[in-house]
């Protein structure tokens, strides 16, 4: 016993030496459910980076309150770079706009890279007499009424994301939010037409082929999830914030994580998604993989607050 | 307590959390809602629950006052009512104790516990069923499941 | 016969070597657990919830529908042998069973349950497997206020049928609906009832307030009043007179069979009712030379178990197609397939078409598997019945903490399952039901959902948008006899003295 004692005391001696990072396994803390094609990306790339690092990467999966309970956990971890996090724009940047009273901001967090982007698009039925953007356009005006337009959660990316282009457009709409499954409750509200449009994501979509088609892609430039659909800048609508693909996830550490670390798992995590093999076994879903580099992902999360803080004040504005 | 008086308490318990929680829906935000919502907003939803809620309370008081009183059912011993606040007591020690102490301190002396609450046959076939009911069920969460229980005073944290 | 060995195959073929595993240990825990005085299906199906949370759906709902169809079974042992039904489903089945128990007939009685339940739950697959996509199919064109008009039907009927008075019933189903609204507004995601936590933002986790409300509160009642078992010690094995006796009766299994599945599929009645009411019938056809119903007659207990296991088949039916859960247990399942990021419903037959046949394929095999574990296996599962209650309830405690803890590996979900317990303990004690909690919780945010989406599809217009859908004015026109029919009040009191 006391021998075991001892051997646990020298074992926590040399972790603060930090003789070699990683000592111990490293866990990234995952916000969603089960079930997304997000963590099949994530448990690739954590899998790599085990091979690499010598230790297990586990996914610690910490759903709920869209994604912000995961965003606590992170920002309360220690910073010791065994705790990492796969940060999203929702909880991070829009979550802390529609309520800033939550415990945590964009200083908490210290970027290690953008991993994912997923576009938003423009969707309708495929029984929808409009093929294209500015068909529907021309029908709406034809039915001259306020359209039902399907967003995602009440205070989602998605939402300010089709509600600005939704006004770039001209279109009267009225917001139907829902808080199950984003794409789930838009598609059955299309399919039984309580919905004439809704906002979407290509993933999602292509996995209910043959029932929707997507109009437009809410981005200025092409993306490869979706490389023939128009873009906001083909239709000539722009919804001004150019090329930006704002539904963004990537890896982060607590702030104050050392620097050591930092500089390893950001080499180490650059490499591996800029590696043809990983992308190549990542099948369909390499398309979902958004590489940036830290200092650049760094600048995404202040650019994504300050592109969306005004449509969050609409909202606010609009309806109180 | 008979069956009818624990009824009565429990519809009148029932209402007090009733008028908390209404008084609760004034302080939902509003900031956020859409002036559609003519039928039910953010606040309206829950107090229409609510008030049905409250309503079915008066009807259930009302009922039992005017049943017949029922057959008194057997009351509960003084000693069986110690054990089951024993029981919660220790359940609410193992709560506070799982994380920081570790499954491997916290889940025997639970089930030793609740086995001895249970009436078992002696202390030393309590201790026997803890035991190997613990080892099986770390068994099939470690090599089974693959899930780590809180390691707690066996994990290296504790000596820093 | 060539063609129905290729449908075998195919069926086969639809799971893998994991998911078949699943099934067996669910079919085998849950007649374990059904034969279990005080253990029973539901509770059965709520421990195993957390352990499903790392399967993949079908293994998933392989466990769950394990459990609930073995659990419905697993009853009828416990009401044979030791004259105490071990789910309230099973009591229709101890009328005739213990009495032939008692006369020295056990295996005879328990060969016969377990052909019966076996027939039952195959013959209720079939019929769930003609008519859940179609059901869909129509489904699927229903707007926001058909399916909150739906759930609230669901939620009605329930509240109305579920044991002792309709009041209570409704009260507790209106409690299921305001746990519900806990955590963020749907529409303008503020915050209601969560104190400014983070925790509660995310609304009340399903488990914990399962194995709170169910197990905790069940062990807490226990530990204040133990359960008295009388046991008549026969032992058991396959009989083949039990054989002879079912081929000479078809008609019974076939009548008590449908029965089930269409009871099943009217929300909230349930096992209790379609075990009875099949049992009515099979009185009424009483065969001559007969022994007289309640001192061993066969056909009493064919008709009990043969139906008690339809009422499975046919509650899957609106869940899958319509998310409307038709008993408490299918309720469960349901959650059990939220925990897995699907949502079932009419949409769930395009989005996730190998689950749904996966589902399929797991219900009919899993009521084949009854047979063999009924018959073989029979005298194992009497040993465990015997185990002393002390052992298994301090085993299902443990089961019910750690599970619940390792879902979320949050310890907040510790003190809400601590907390639903202590409130289900206290609820039980004043006799208040607790199954309208449940069926609440899971259709409250169905019901929330699509009941407020009414409200703004319509874009302030509700009347004339719910005049102009017949369907939900139907749906509406049902909810108003249900609630105004005093009758269905005096026929459920002659019907479940038992309680739930």
């Amino acid at each position: 016993m006391v021998a075991a004692v001892a051997a646990l005391c020298v074992q926590g001696l040399a972790t603060t030496a930090q003789a070699q990072y990683p000592e111990k396994p490293i866990s990234i803390i995952y916000p969603w459910s089960p079930g997304q094609p997000f963590e099949v990306v994530l448990r690739k790339l954590s899998e790599e980076m085990a091979k690499e690092l010598g230790q297990p990467v586990v996914i610690n999966t910490v759903a709920g309150a869209g994604g912000k309970k995961s965003m606590v956990a992170a920002a309360n971890a220690k910073p010791d770079g065994y705790t990492l996090v796969n940060n999203w724009v929702a909880p991070q940047i829009a979550g802390k706009l529609f309520d800033p009273s939550l415990p945590y901001d964009n200083n908490d967090f210290t970027p290690i890279s953008g991993v994912m982007a997923i576009p938003f698009t423009m969707t309708v039925s495929k029984s929808h007499p409009a093929n294209t953007m500015l068909e529907f356009i021309d029908w709406s005006k034809q039915e001259s009424r306020t359209l039902n337009f399907g967003v995602c959660a009440p205070q989602s990316v998605p939402r300010l994301v089709g509600e600005q282009f939704m006004r770039v457009a001209g279109l009267k709409f009225n917001s139907i939010p829902n808080s199950g499954g984003c794409m789930s409750d838009n598609m059955t509200g299309l399919l039984n037409g309580s919905l004439d449009i809704s906002v979407g994501i290509v993933p999602a979509t292509q996995i209910m082929e043959g029932q929707l088609k997507h109009l437009v892609l809410l981005s200025d430039s092409p993306h490869p999830l979706a490389p023939d659909l128009a873009t906001t800048k083909e239709v000539g609508l722009e919804i001004g914030w150019g090329s930006a693909v704002l539904g963004w996830g990537g890896l982060a550490a607590p702030a104050g994580t050392p620097d050591d670390v930092l500089v390893k798992l950001r080499n180490l995590v650059g490499r591996i998604l800029q590696d043809e093999a990983f992308l190549k076994d990542l099948g369909p879903l390499r398309n979902m993989i958004d590489y940036k580099t830290p200092e650049d992902f760094q600048t995404l999360w202040t650019d994504t607050e300050v592109l969306l803080s005004p449509h969050v004040a609409v909202l606010k504005k609009g309806n109180n | 307590m008979t069956l009818r008086q624990r009824e009565i308490t429990g519809a009148i318990a029932i209402m007090v959390i009733v008028s908390f929680y209404l008084h609760l829906t004034t302080q939902i935000d509003l900031a956020f809602s859409s002036e559609l919502e003519t039928i039910a907003g953010p606040r309206a939803y829950p107090r229409i629950i609510l008030v049905i809620m409250g309503a079915l309370c008066v009807l259930l008081l009302i009922q039992s006052w005017f049943a017949q009183p029922k057959e008194t059912s057997e009351e509960t011993g003084e000693k069986s009512l110690v054990s089951v606040v024993l029981a919660i007591l220790m359940l609410c020690i193992f709560a506070s104790a799982f994380e920081p102490v570790g499954y491997i301190f916290t889940v025997p002396p639970l089930v030793f516990a609740a086995a001895l609450l249970n009436r078992a046959r002696n202390w030393k076939s309590a201790a026997l069923t803890a035991l190997i009911s613990t080892a099986c069920l770390l068994i099939i969460f470690r090599y089974g499941l693959n899930i780590v229980l809180p390691e707690g005073l066996l994990g290296i944290d504790w000596i820093f | 016969m060539a063609e129905f060995f290729d449908t075998i195959t195919g069926i086969l073929g639809l799971l893998t070597w994991t998911q078949l595993c699943f099934l067996i240990i669910g079919v085998a825990a849950g007649v374990i657990v059904g034969a279990l005085p005080g253990v029973g299906p539901l509770l059965g199906v709520v421990m195993a919830i957390p352990f499903t949370f790392y399967m993949d759906p079908i293994s998933s709902m392989a466990l769950l529908m394990g459990i609930y169809q073995g659990g419905s079974y697993g009853g009828a042992l416990s009401a044979t042998i030791i004259g105490i039904p071990g789910t309230p489903m099973a009591a229709a089945t101890l009328l005739d069973g213990h009495p032939m128990a008692l006369g020295g007939r056990a295996s005879f009685a328990v060969t016969l349950s377990t052909i019966a339940s076996s027939f039952g739950g195959v013959l209720s697959g079939i019929v769930l497997i003609a008519v859940a996509p179609a059901l869909a199919s129509i489904a699927i064109k229903f707007g926001p206020s058909e399916v909150a008009a739906f759930a609230f039907l669901g939620l009605t009927t329930i509240g109305a049928l579920s044991g002792g008075s309709a009041a209570k019933g409704w009260l507790m189903g209106f409690l299921g609906l305001l746990i519900a609204s806990v955590g963020l507004d749907p529409v303008s995601g503020a915050s209601r009832f969560t104190f400014g936590s983070v925790y509660l933002g995310s609304g009340i986790s399903l488990i914990p307030l399962l194995v709170g409300l169910f197990s905790i509160s069940e062990i807490l009642r226990q530990i204040e009043r133990p359960m008295r078992v009388h046991d008549t010690s026969s032992n058991v094995s396959a009989s083949m007179e039990a054989f002879r006796t079912v081929i000479t009766r078809p008609i019974n299994y076939i009548r008590s069979s449908l029965m089930g599945v269409f009871i099943g599929i009217l929300p909230g009645i349930g096992g209790v009712t379609a075990s009875f009411l099949s049992y009515r019938a099979a009185m009424v056809f009483k065969k001559k030379g007969d022994p007289k119903f309640g001192k061993g007659n066969p056909d009493g207990v064919i008709s009990s178990e043969a139906a008690n296991s339809a009422v499975a088949g046919g509650a899957l039916i609106p869940m899958l197609a319509m998310s409307i859960p038709g008993d408490p247990i299918v309720a469960v399942l349901m959650g059990g397939l939220m925990i897995q990021g699907i949502q079932p419903g009419a949409t769930m037959f395009l989005n996730y078409p190998d689950v749904i046949d996966g589902i399929f394929a797991v219900f009919v095999l899993g009521a084949l598997f009854i047979l063999p574990i009924g018959l073989f296996f029979v005298r194992i599962i009497v040993v465990l019945m015997r185990l002393p209650q002390w052992a298994i309830m301090s085993v299902v405690l443990m089961i019910s903490v750690i599970g619940t803890y390792t879902v979320a590996r949050e310890i907040m979900d510790l003190w809400m399952l601590l907390f639903f317990g202590v409130a289900g303990y206290l609820l039980r004690k004043a006799d208040y039901p607790l199954s309208p909690i449940v069926v609440g919780f899971v259709l409250g945010p169905i019901f929330e959902n699509n009941f407020r989406r009414t409200g703004l599809v319509s874009q302030g217009d509700i009347v004339g948008y719910v005049a102009d859908r017949p369907i939900t004015l139907a749906v509406l026109v049902v909810i108003v006899l249900f609630l105004a029919f005093p009758l269905f009040n005096a026929l459920k009191r002659k019907k479940t003295n038992i309680p739930i």
